[in-house]
């Protein structure tokens, strides 16, 4: 099949599409046809008439252009009251910019299609972020819509450098995505290493974020994250001044910033928001409760099981006690419980709200409580892995939390083989594979592992903001000044 | 390739629980709930024989064989009792009586028996430094007049719950002293310096309780003598340990003191060895006893100076029994080598000789602070 623009072609081609509007319309004073090609419910129809055809169809100077080749350049410079006019002569680009909500004219004659870009389709307005939330910070986030979402980031950043690459992904969903960096920050062999990685992504659907985050991943091995999505148009703006690289895809209401390292999933927007100190004294909570979510099951497993001299005398004589009539090892019961506390929040993310909060309570106290008075379950157990679950939640990035609790896993599985030792060699060998991560050319742990102790001013503990005068170097090392 | 990628990574994660595994086979795995506490552990000997006794917290349905249940405190504390040729093969009874296995790991006190203590510290303690599981800041005691099993059923007899009464004790002791020196490790380190003595507080048990009277001095690890209670402080104030101490000067004020730091500087000069000890401390009023005033400078100089004549005669009594007996509790032959490390060498040999002709002099300065709520006297 000959593929040029033909009205009767598309009419052929979507033929069984009752969406698809292949339409003729012939224009009074000169007696020219062409025929409207659109999507029906994604183009705005009000501009379709207001703005475009009726004033075509009303306008008295047309008369004067009375072939297809002079109407379709009067149309385009002169009749339409819409802004984003262009002239399509190539069958392909004439399909997809159709199909991604702009409406067309085909002229048979001279092959050539006039597009208008009048998208307009249902979509979420702009909410405050539901994972990210602030009390003093911005309340805006990414919704499902590309544009929608450059231009919240642009309206932020309003340099001309601020680049936003739009490339196309998937055979079959032809998914936008844009490449977002600040031209004279951004290392640029890192934005061409992106690029080249989206441009070579042959799938034919993007259906989750999870594709992309993938595809974007260095170290696809690693549990840890290694590519971080905000909801937030400020964190992004932060984020791209700092010389990194966001990546928007269409349909998702994130936006993945790379290169990333561990502390950037250590931090919250609540940091920036709050007096520096209480900044760092959430960070610093934060990074004890990851230590605690992380350690304490295969903690107490050990000194239960094995080293009982590292418990207090007396912490020893009342776990003694509480575990006297239980019938499973402590080993059992630690990990048990988290499986059951891991099913819990499984079955708490599918239920409806109504059933999940009588679950909870179901689950959590009624279980809970009938296991410890059956002799099922000791106390302490229920609160070391209640406090390691809670601890837990405090990780402000949902996917480093999903891989702390696997590690947690294993790590209480070590401690149960061979105590204190089999958790020193679980840490041991989950602080090498750290060490090893990198990320684009930066270290996964940095800036713990710089050198540059001007990197060290935002990580364990926030700065003031004064103190923030250079970009990290490895990330942006060319133009790293912040503030004089 | 792939293939070979996963064996390997299968490989490995069964080899590594599986190392693991084999590198901790001697760990003795055992669940907290099936091992019996050891939290005090009396060291005697009687009849020929090393006998441990040991005061446990047990775990549910156990005891041993011998195991008498205390009817006074909480109920939870059993003793048992073992007995053989050297006192680890009497913890080794001790457990084989036991019908769980026992443990050190969470012993806070051992009481060593004033018969134990006569035959020498090395034998009780020795089977202690090598259990890796003991804790480094268990407290050792001396039970004077008294065996440490009697002093443990005296306890028992008394309705007492021994071993908060011991943490209670320890709990004092850091009240008085900057640091416990009584601990395991601190009395392993003090017995690698053999030309002093080791010293260790002792104990006495009455109807009403427990009470830590002073140092018992060890000589070549060997129970010699029992220092009084006002000796025993002297040592605490040539130690730098004080952190609290009553003063009373009859007539005038009693005080305490607050803040001490004291500062030992050893000289040798042609065989002549000069301490010269440099104290400083501060003291609060907390009892006027006189009509005059004693808050006007000319008072509470002359407190001062009684202050310090109070402490020097403390200072002073520690010195006259190191004269007297020739044993080194005041730990100089470690400050002296210190100090002089040349010289040191050339009267190591005969340090025990010369301890009876070293020259005292002392540098006492002190400090009165007023305390009162109401701004009356």
């Amino acid at each position: 099949m000959e593929r040029v623009i033909n009205s009767q072609q598309i009419k052929e081609l979507f033929s069984k599409s009752a969406d698809i509007l292949v339409r003729q319309v012939t224009i009074n004073q000169n007696n020219i046809s062409f025929h409207l090609f659109c999507v029906d419910g994604l183009v705005d129809t009000d501009m379709l008439d207001n703005n475009i055809l009726k004033p075509l169809l009303f306008d008295p100077y047309i008369r004067n252009y009375i072939t297809e080749a002079q109407v379709i350049e009067y149309i385009k410079n002169r009749a339409s009251y819409e802004t984003f006019t262009s002239i399509e002569t190539d069958y392909d680009k004439l399909l997809k910019a159709v199909l991604s909500g702009n409406a067309a004219f085909i002229f048979d004659a001279e092959k050539k299609a006039l597009v208008f870009d009048i998208k307009k389709f249902d979509k979420r307005s702009i909410s405050e972020p539901n994972e990210e939330g602030t009390i003093k910070g911005a309340k805006d986030s990414f919704i499902e819509v590309i544009r929608t979402n450059t231009a919240l980031i642009r309206r932020r950043i309003r340099t001309e450098y601020l680049v936003c690459e739009q490339m196309q992904v998937g055979r079959v969903s032809k998914t936008d995505v844009a490449l977002c960096y600040i031209s004279n920050i951004a290392n640029m062999d890192t934005v061409s290493k992106i690029r080249d990685i989206i441009n070579s992504i042959d799938i034919d659907n993007l259906p989750t974020a999870a594709f992309m985050e993938e595809y974007l991943n260095p170290n696809k091995k690693s549990l840890f994250p290694q590519v971080m999505y905000t909801q937030r148009p400020d964190r992004v703006s932060a984020n791209l001044s700092d010389g990194r690289i966001a990546v928007i895809v269409d349909g998702i209401p994130f936006v993945f910033i790379l290169p990333c390292q561990l502390v950037m999933l250590m931090q919250s927007p609540e940091d920036y928001a709050n007096h520096f100190i209480v900044g760092s004294s959430l960070r610093v909570l934060r990074y004890i409760s990851m230590v605690v979510t992380l350690l304490l099951p295969a903690f107490y497993i050990a000194a239960t099981t094995y080293q009982n001299q590292m418990l207090p005398m007396k912490l020893a004589l009342s776990t003694q006690e509480a575990k006297a009539n239980v019938p499973f090892s402590s080993a059992t019961e630690v990990l048990g419980l988290l499986l059951a506390f891991e099913i819990l929040i499984e079955a708490g993310l599918r239920l409806p709200k109504a059933v999940g909060t009588a679950m909870s309570i179901l689950g959590g106290i009624v279980v809970g409580q009938s296991a410890v008075a059956a002799n099922i379950l000791s106390p302490l157990v229920v609160v070391i892995v209640s406090l390691a679950g809670i601890a837990g939640f405090v990780v402000p990035n949902q996917d480093l939390s999903s891989a702390i609790r696997v590690i947690r896993f294993i790590l209480s599985l070590l401690a149960a083989i061979c105590g204190f030792f089999g958790l020193t060699v679980g840490i041991i060998i989950l602080l090498i594979h750290l060490c090893s991560l990198d990320n684009y050319g930066v270290a996964y742990l940095s800036p713990f592992v710089d050198i540059d102790e001007s990197n060290h001013k935002d990580t364990l503990f926030r700065f003031p903001i004064n103190y923030f005068k250079r970009r990290p170097h490895n990330i942006a090392p060319e133009n790293n000044t912040k503030q004089t | 390739m792939k293939g070979f990628k996963l064996k390997k990574a299968l490989l490995l994660l069964v080899l590594l629980p599986a190392f693991m595994m084999a590198c901790t086979f001697d760990m003795n795995r055992r669940e907290i709930d099936e091992i019996d506490m050891v939290l005090v552990l009396g060291i005697d000997y009687k009849n020929g024989q090393y006998q441990l006794t040991a005061l446990y917290s047990p775990g549910s349905g156990s005891g041993s064989e011998g195991g008498e249940k205390q009817d006074g405190g909480e109920g939870s504390e059993e003793l048992a009792s073992g007995s053989g040729k050297s006192a680890y093969l009497a913890l080794q009874d001790l457990k084989e009586r036991n019908k769980k296995a026992l443990t050190l790991a969470q012993t806070g006190t051992f009481l060593i028996g004033e018969e134990a203590a006569k035959r020498g510290l090395w034998p009780c303690i020795d089977f202690l430094q090598r259990d890796e599981t003991i804790k480094m800041e268990s407290l050792i005691f001396i039970t004077k007049g008294m065996s440490a099993e009697d002093f443990i059923k005296l306890g028992q007899e008394n309705k007492k719950t021994i071993h908060e009464d011991l943490e209670a004790i320890k709990q004092k002791q850091l009240e008085a002293l900057t640091r416990n020196d009584n601990t395991m490790v601190n009395i392993l380190n003090d017995c690698r310096q053999s030309l002093s003595c080791v010293m260790i507080p002792y104990m006495t048990a009455d109807d009403s309780g427990y009470k830590v009277e002073g140092y018992a001095v060890f000589n070549n690890y060997i129970l010699r003598d029992y220092l009084d209670s006002e000796t025993s402080d002297g040592v605490n104030f040539f130690r730098n340990l004080v952190r609290s101490y009553d003063i009373f000067i009859e007539n005038k004020a009693g005080l305490l003191i607050t803040y001490t730091k004291t500062k030992i500087e050893a000289d040798l000069s042609e065989k002549a060895i000069n301490v010269k000890v440099k104290l400083d401390f501060e003291s609060m009023i907390k009892e006027v006893l006189t009509e005059e005033d004693i808050f006007s400078p000319q008072q509470l100089q002359k407190l001062t100076l009684e202050q310090n004549k109070y402490i020097e005669g403390i200072l002073e009594k520690p010195v006259k029994y190191l004269i007297e007996k020739g044993l080194d509790i005041l730990n100089l032959a470690r400050v002296v080598e210190n100090q002089n490390v040349a010289g040191w060498k050339d009267i190591e040999g005969s340090w025990s000789e010369l301890l009876p002709y070293i020259n005292y002099s002392y540098e006492i300065k002190s400090k009165v602070s007023k305390a009162f709520m109401l701004g009356v006297r």
